[in-house]
């Protein structure tokens, strides 16, 4: 089975971001594999012990700094990996476009594994846009799998906490959420290992990426600014209370 | 954007509040609003929807009802409603439901897609939404034929207004090769108020201590017909359900009020909450980081200021 993962290259969640230009950022943060993604490594690494022959392929399209990304990957678990260059920043229809040729052109696949959410540009849609470009079935959010030869059987997490089971024929996209695993982290001797793997590189300028009339481009990055005026609520038990309620009663209007 | 479709959704019967914010803030650009509806039952959305100002309720009618539970099948649907009648622009919210069937729809229709949107120009071709977990606000112009919007649920308030809706039937044309088979529900969603939905959210984190302690929070939403949010270390503790954290990796929310209780306020625990109405913290140490980014603050025990309200409340029935 072949099982390709795409992973992301992302700033961490705590970076601090400061905005540079129209729509750009300060890079010079900390980055790491999309934590949503990792999730997918870790699945697709179990899927693989459980069929002979099977290979975890990462994918990651992204600047010549997101290797980076795919070496960890490699050290979670991926046996090889292709990075598709670009120093551009790309929608999620041409990155779908992208990570499909490249795919198609390393020899096609029985599972693709998403992360469910990037925490950068928070498209929540590039699993679907692969989906409509292979024209297979795709499940979000997916807290569960129970893989065979030919068919997927998962459940995905809905409103309220509802557990939705789904059977998909193969080749399919999951996109993992957050309940499907705990992330399996590399020891020393995986890191080690990893750097043994390869990286093949695909330049998007020679893929064959399908068309699209559509695209949806960042034009514009505006910081965040905190406006709120912190009002210290003192007092004894009673009198914070008393404040609170009268909060909730005459400033918000919700009892 | 003279037409523009809403995609319905509802929770426990009634249609979202959340979906009705959507329909007010069309309406302010007044755009002729088409709902698009799965049912069975004709007329059944008519009453509700009509005090909220729709145009047109388009009601989808699936020859086979067991159709509705297969998402791409619904995606499927709703597309050949909209090619009927001539919507080009779809909006939805960005809750559980709004983030499985809006890309698919957008995928089906080679459209642009954004979510998780505060506003939308439909002139200037640009909807502004969030990067970078909420640390930035981004401004993303789309182009393309179709065009689709998931709204950040909750944002914008519902507005009454009293049309007599004209209601268009519509049945699909359906053949499942959609590769997908639905199996049924494995666990069935929590009762209580929906995070993304609510208006009032009381949240823990680590000061609370244990899992038993949260019962703490739950009986003082009761009070407040409020939610119970958590942090994502009192997910990991295993004290509730990981559906309950807010923040970056988990929900994110929108409610006139937000009380955090022994939560010492990340930048990923703001990212789901920081465009709360206001917020109010309770945390025993008075260097916590929230109180630096809230409306109201309270250095002491949440114990006992909690438990204190909730006896509070129930006494002002
Ligand atoms: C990739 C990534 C994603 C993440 N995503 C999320 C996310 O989605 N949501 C999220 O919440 N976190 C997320 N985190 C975790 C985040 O960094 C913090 O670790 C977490 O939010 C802290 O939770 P907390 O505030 O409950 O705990 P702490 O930071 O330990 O704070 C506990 C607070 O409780 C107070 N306290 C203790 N006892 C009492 C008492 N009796 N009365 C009053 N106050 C008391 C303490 O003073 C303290 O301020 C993420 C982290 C990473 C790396
Ligand atoms: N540039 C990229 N390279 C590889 N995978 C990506 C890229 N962008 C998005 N993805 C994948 O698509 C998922 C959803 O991303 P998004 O649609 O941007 O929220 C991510 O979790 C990744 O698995």
């Amino acid at each position: 089975m072949k099982i390709y993962v795409c992973v992301k290259h992302v700033p961490d969640s705590a970076a601090t971001i400061t905005v540079t230009g129209e729509n750009t950022i300060d890079e010079r943060v900390t980055f790491i594999i999309n934590p949503y993604d990792e999730h997918a490594l870790t699945e697709a690494r179990r899927i693989r012990d459980d069929f002979e022959g099977s290979e975890v392929i990462a994918v990651c399209l992204g600047k010549e700094s997101a290797r980076e990304c795919l070496r960890s990957a490699m050290a979670m678990g991926a046996d090889r990996s292709i990075l598709i260059k670009s120093e551009m920043r790309h929608d999620a229809i041409e990155t779908a476009g992208a990570i499909k040729a490249a795919i198609d052109e390393d020899g096609g696949a029985d599972l693709i594994f998403t992360g469910r959410e990037a925490i950068d540009s928070n498209g929540m849609q590039t699993m679907f846009r692969l989906g409509a470009l292979y024209g297979c079935p795709v499940m979000t959010n997916v807290v569960e799998t129970d893989i065979s030869q030919n068919r997927a059987r998962v459940v995905s997490e809905g409103d309220k906490g509802a557990r939705l089971a789904y059977e998909l024929e193969l080749p399919c996209v999951l996109a993992a959420g957050k309940g499907l695993n705990k992330p399996r982290y590399p020891t020393m001797p995986d890191i080690i290992k990893s750097k043994k793997k390869e990286i093949k590189t695909a330049y998007i300028e020679n893929l064959n990426i399908a068309p699209s009339q559509a695209s949806m481009k960042l034009v514009k990055l505006i910081p965040y600014t905190e406006n709120r005026h912190p009002e210290n609520i003192i007092g004894d038990t009673e009198g914070t209370v008393e404040k609170i309620i009268d909060v909730l009663k005459n400033r918000a209007k919700v009892i | 954007m003279e037409r523009s479709g809403v995609l319905i959704e509802q929770m426990d019967g009634n249609v979202k509040n959340s979906v009705l914010g959507v329909v007010s803030y069309l309406r302010s650009f007044k755009a002729s609003v088409f709902a698009f509806v799965i049912c069975n039952t004709p007329g059944a959305f008519t009453r509700e929807l009509g005090k909220w100002g729709i145009d047109t309720i388009v009601e989808i009618r699936p020859e086979d009802s067991r159709d509705k539970m297969n998402p791409q099948l619904i995606s499927r649907m709703i597309v050949q409603a909209m090619h009927q009648t001539g919507v080009n622009h779809l909006f939805g919210i960005t809750g559980a439901e709004g983030r499985d069937l809006l890309p698919r729809i957008a995928s089906l229709l080679d459209g642009s897609l954004v979510m998780d949107c505060t506003r939308v120009d439909p002139d200037e071709y640009t909807a502004a939404t969030s990067n970078f977990s909420g640390k930035t606000e981004a401004v993303i112009e789309f182009s393309g034929e179709f065009h689709v919007f998931g709204m950040r649920p909750n944002y914008y308030k519902p507005v009454k207004a009293d049309i007599t809706p004209r209601v268009i039937e519509f049945i699909p044309e359906m053949e499942d090769n959609t590769g997908i088979r639905y199996q049924g529900v494995v666990e069935s969603a929590r009762s209580g108020v929906d995070l993304t939905e609510a208006d009032v959210i009381i949240s823990g984190g680590r000061g609370l201590k244990n899992g038993e302690n949260f019962s703490l929070l739950f009986e003082c939403a009761k009070e407040l017909n409020a939610a119970v949010g958590a942090s994502r270390v009192a997910v990991d503790e295993g004290w509730v359900p990981y559906t309950m954290q807010v923040g970056q990796t988990g929900v994110k929310v929108n409610p006139k009020v937000y009380i955090a209780c022994g939560i010492s306020g990340s930048v990923q625990h703001f990212a789901g909450m920081k465009t709360s109405g206001i917020i109010i913290a309770i945390n025993e140490d008075e260097n916590a980081p929230i109180f630096k980014n809230c409306d109201y603050y309270v250095v002491g025990d949440l114990f006992e200021i909690v438990e204190h309200l909730t006896e509070k409340l129930k006494r002002m029935k």
